[in-house]
């Protein structure tokens, strides 16, 4: 038992921090800050400039173009990141479908799609949930219906998070009518969002924002080749391992951290009628402890489940991080709110807007009400809360 | 970082479980009093086990074991629920130890490693609220004649059977400066008051009146110009413990519990057929490991710089008390009626855990000293 980082880790932190702060661009540090959705622009070039560092997916094994780092030392490199005020890169290439793609695809599909993945030359987004199948996920009634050598794609994804910044899609669908969805009904596609049949319909969110979108799949031809590991009938073991990946990194323990931090530093400048800074106030300072206390809580819940090493995660502590992680960000997204008054009702997401604010309204508050609607998404999405609980009931206690 | 466990502490917890599961009977030892057949011979194993040497340090033939082993050691302890003046002990050895060579620390450490003595913590008084350095109790000397005590103290934990007592007291140092010294008082001399009573979770106290006692200058333990840095830290490692005592705690009552939903039958189904009542074990499942990885992050600070360690023992406190409420009075809950019953030990968790809540700080105290050193 050692509960100490080892001091090569500080060191290792000490390298990444010096990298990471001068290759941020200031201009885009300023917008993260600001709490709404990264843009595609910030995206990609955030991707380019680790990528040419090597950097882009630490957490991938070395021969895919991981860096060979271990486990606490990714999440040191990404507590750094955040820190230094960088964008929270794309997930579906880089978190959910690399993984896949490096664990069961085939060496063509590696040699065809990863090193787009990390470069950020490629976005995918996940064709997983439906209108009838969100929780539920084994009730999509998208259908591939064999064709030829190939199969015909018919159906309609909800919720897909970032399809309009996409190129791709991995989409999860129903090859098999005859067998159950979890036995070998289910088959995981790739295939070009950019083709006639592909419909992509923004839905805006509580935030007035648009990230996730609908999107319509009509008689989309796809070969043997884009069928997710060669094989059909894979897709809910493919489906359960990504879905394992997501839940630890749901935790957002970096993005807390830096976000709490910002929340501080905004406490100290608003004020109250008696012109007392907010940060001085007995029941601000209780919220922000209770905060603080929870999420070093659920750092070191992460940090125990890293110090093992990559591989396996335990799903029910898996599952308790992605509760706890999620709250948290609700819980510093609403005090955020709080602590702006009256402000922070106002609606900024007009981008050029907020580059030209008035004197009185500081750049903190652009994203903030933004935010803090968003973040109702973080105990639903990944998973709802009660679906965790009840993985956490099956795993832990086979109830 | 490696959470694992070494083969000792692996070892260590070994034998406590299995001293639990070799018939431990909770409800037969709470509130027993000290001198019951039952009570000696438990004492006496658990020194014949070497548990009352854990904190003796090892020139002195004890174990010196490291705060995480006697965590791990107090995380067994609370998971079987036992009943006993452990904690008094143990952080009785370490404040003793801290004194210079003399005889009487020599009987003090060999007697209770020994089992032949017990010593209690005498700290707190009426107007301190866990604040070691508000006291009222007062020892004057003069020159190196005897030591005078005067003073009060209330809810000394396991105080009702002890045979001395640390008591702290306002004393100036030899320069003359305020301070605050440790004294150990024997339970049996002139001038020294017991009331006696229980506490909640089973276990005795006792609030103690000292009316002028005189004491060899041999009994002041820690010198006044260092007595308050010494308590702050033995508080710290109370709290730490406690903590570890209160996880081992947590998970039992958990699983008593999922063992209850699976085989309580209400409408003619298992209890665990119904999603709310599983959904909230589970919630008890997250808080509990929120316990542990706080109890794991304030034992890492205790090993950091001293300046850390206030702030983030207070947060694992704050964490264990939170958890502690949640996950034991939800076992509670879920057990119905049959909760509530006295004769049954689900309840005897939940009312540990209030003890715990309440012993070397409480949660206003812990958050106060939180708060004051919030920074943005």
């Amino acid at each position: 038992m050692d509960l100490r980082f080892t001091s090569e880790d500080e060191a290792f932190r000490e390298e990444v921090r010096a990298f990471v702060r001068k290759a941020v661009p200031a201009d885009m540090a300023r917008r993260t800050r600001q709490g709404l959705h990264t843009t595609k622009e910030d995206l990609k070039l955030w991707n380019r400039i680790l990528y040419e560092k090597g950097w882009a997916a630490p957490h991938w094994p070395k021969e895919f173009g991981g860096t060979g780092w271990s486990a606490l030392q990714i999440y040191l490199f990404e507590e750094e990141c955040a820190a230094a005020d960088a964008p929270f890169l794309s997930y579906f290439g880089l978190r959910l479908l690399g993984p896949l793609l490096y664990t069961f695809g085939t060496p063509e599909q590696q040699e065809k799609y990863i090193e787009d993945i990390l470069s950020g030359e490629t976005f995918w987004c996940q064709g997983f949930s439906e209108p009838s199948a969100g929780s539920d996920l084994a009730a999509v009634k998208t259908t591939a219906v064999r064709d030829g050598d190939g199969w015909v794609i018919n159906g309609q994804k909800l919720w897909t998070t970032e399809a309009h910044y996409a190129d791709k899609m991995f989409c999860l669908a129903r090859t098999d009518t005859t067998v159950k969805p979890q036995k070998g009904g289910l088959t995981i596609f790739l295939f070009d969002m950019n083709q006639p049949g592909v419909t992509v319909r923004p839905i805006l969110t509580l935030d007035e924002e648009h990230s996730v979108n609908e999107v319509f799949l009509d008689n989309i031809r796809v070969g043997p080749e884009d069928v997710l590991g060669g094989e059909i009938g894979q897709g809910w073991t493919h489906a359960k391992f990504l879905l394992g990946n997501e839940r630890v990194t749901n935790a957002q323990v970096p993005r807390s951290k830096r976000d709490l931090e910002i929340l501080k530093k905004i406490a100290l400048m608003e004020r109250d009628s008696d012109g007392v800074p907010m940060l001085q106030k007995p029941d601000i300072r209780q919220r922000i402890a209770q905060i603080e206390i929870d999420l070093a809580g659920l750092e070191w819940s992460v940090l125990r489940e890293l110090a093992q090493g990559h591989g396996e995660h335990s799903a029910p502590i898996a599952s308790g991080l992605k509760i706890v992680g999620s709250e948290i960000q609700q819980d510093i997204a609403t005090l955020l709110v709080d602590l702006l008054g009256i402000k922070g009702l106002a609606v900024h997401t007009d981008r050029e807007q907020a580059n030209d604010l008035p004197a009185d309204a500081p750049d903190y508050v652009v994203g903030a009400a933004a935010r803090q609607l968003f973040m109702r998404a973080a105990t639903i999405y990944a998973g709802t809360s009660e679906i965790q609980r009840g993985i956490i009931a099956k795993q832990a206690f086979g109830l | 970082m490696d959470f694992s466990l070494t083969d000792e502490q692996k070892l260590l917890r070994e034998t406590v479980s299995r001293y639990v599961a070799s018939g431990y009977d909770f409800q037969a030892m709470r509130g027993k009093p000290v001198d019951d057949p039952l009570n000696v011979s438990q004492w006496r194993t658990f020194a014949e086990l070497g548990w009352l040497a854990l904190t003796v340090p090892e020139q002195d033939g004890g174990l010196g074991a490291s705060l995480e082993d006697v965590a791990l050691f107090f995380e067994e302890i609370g998971r079987g629920l036992v009943c006993a003046p452990l904690l008094s002990t143990l952080l009785s050895a370490i404040i003793v130890s801290k004194a210079a060579e003399s005889p009487t620390r020599t009987e003090a450490l060999e007697a209770l490693m020994g089992g032949e003595k017990k010593i209690a913590l005498a700290l707190e008084e009426a107007g301190s609220r866990h604040d070691p350095a508000v006291l009222t109790t007062r020892a004057a000397q003069n020159g190196s004649a005897a030591i005078t005590l005067n003073g009060r103290k209330i809810v000394v934990q396991d105080g009702a059977g002890a045979d001395g007592f640390l008591v702290s007291a306002q004393m100036p140092s030899k320069d003359g400066k305020a301070g605050v010294g440790i004294l150990l008082v024997p339970a049996n001399i002139e001038g020294v008051e017991i009331r006696r009573y229980r506490l909640i979770d089973g276990r005795d106290a006792a609030d103690i009146g000292f009316e002028n006692v005189k004491l060899a200058s041999e009994s002041l333990i820690v010198p006044p110009a260092e007595g308050l840095s010494v308590l702050q830290d033995t508080l710290n490692r109370a709290s730490i413990l406690l903590a570890a005592e209160a996880l081992g705690a947590m998970e039992a009552a958990i699983s008593i519990t999922a063992d209850y939903l699976r085989t309580r039958q209400q409408f003619r189904r298992p209890l665990s057929d119904f999603q709310v009542l599983t959904h909230r074990l589970s919630d008890m499942f997250v808080k509990a490991e929120h316990a542990r990885s706080m109890v794991y992050r304030g034992l890492s600070a205790m090993n950091g710089p001293q300046e850390g360690r206030d702030k983030a023992v207070s947060a694992t406190m704050i964490a264990i008390m939170q958890a502690g409420d949640f996950v034991c009075g939800n076992a509670v809950q879920l057990h119905g009626g049959v909760g509530m019953a006295d004769e049954n030990k689900i309840g005897h968790f939940y009312k540990r855990l209030r003890t715990i809540g309440k012993s070397y700080g409480d949660f206003n105290w812990h958050m106060d000293r939180y708060t004051r050193q919030l920074t943005a």
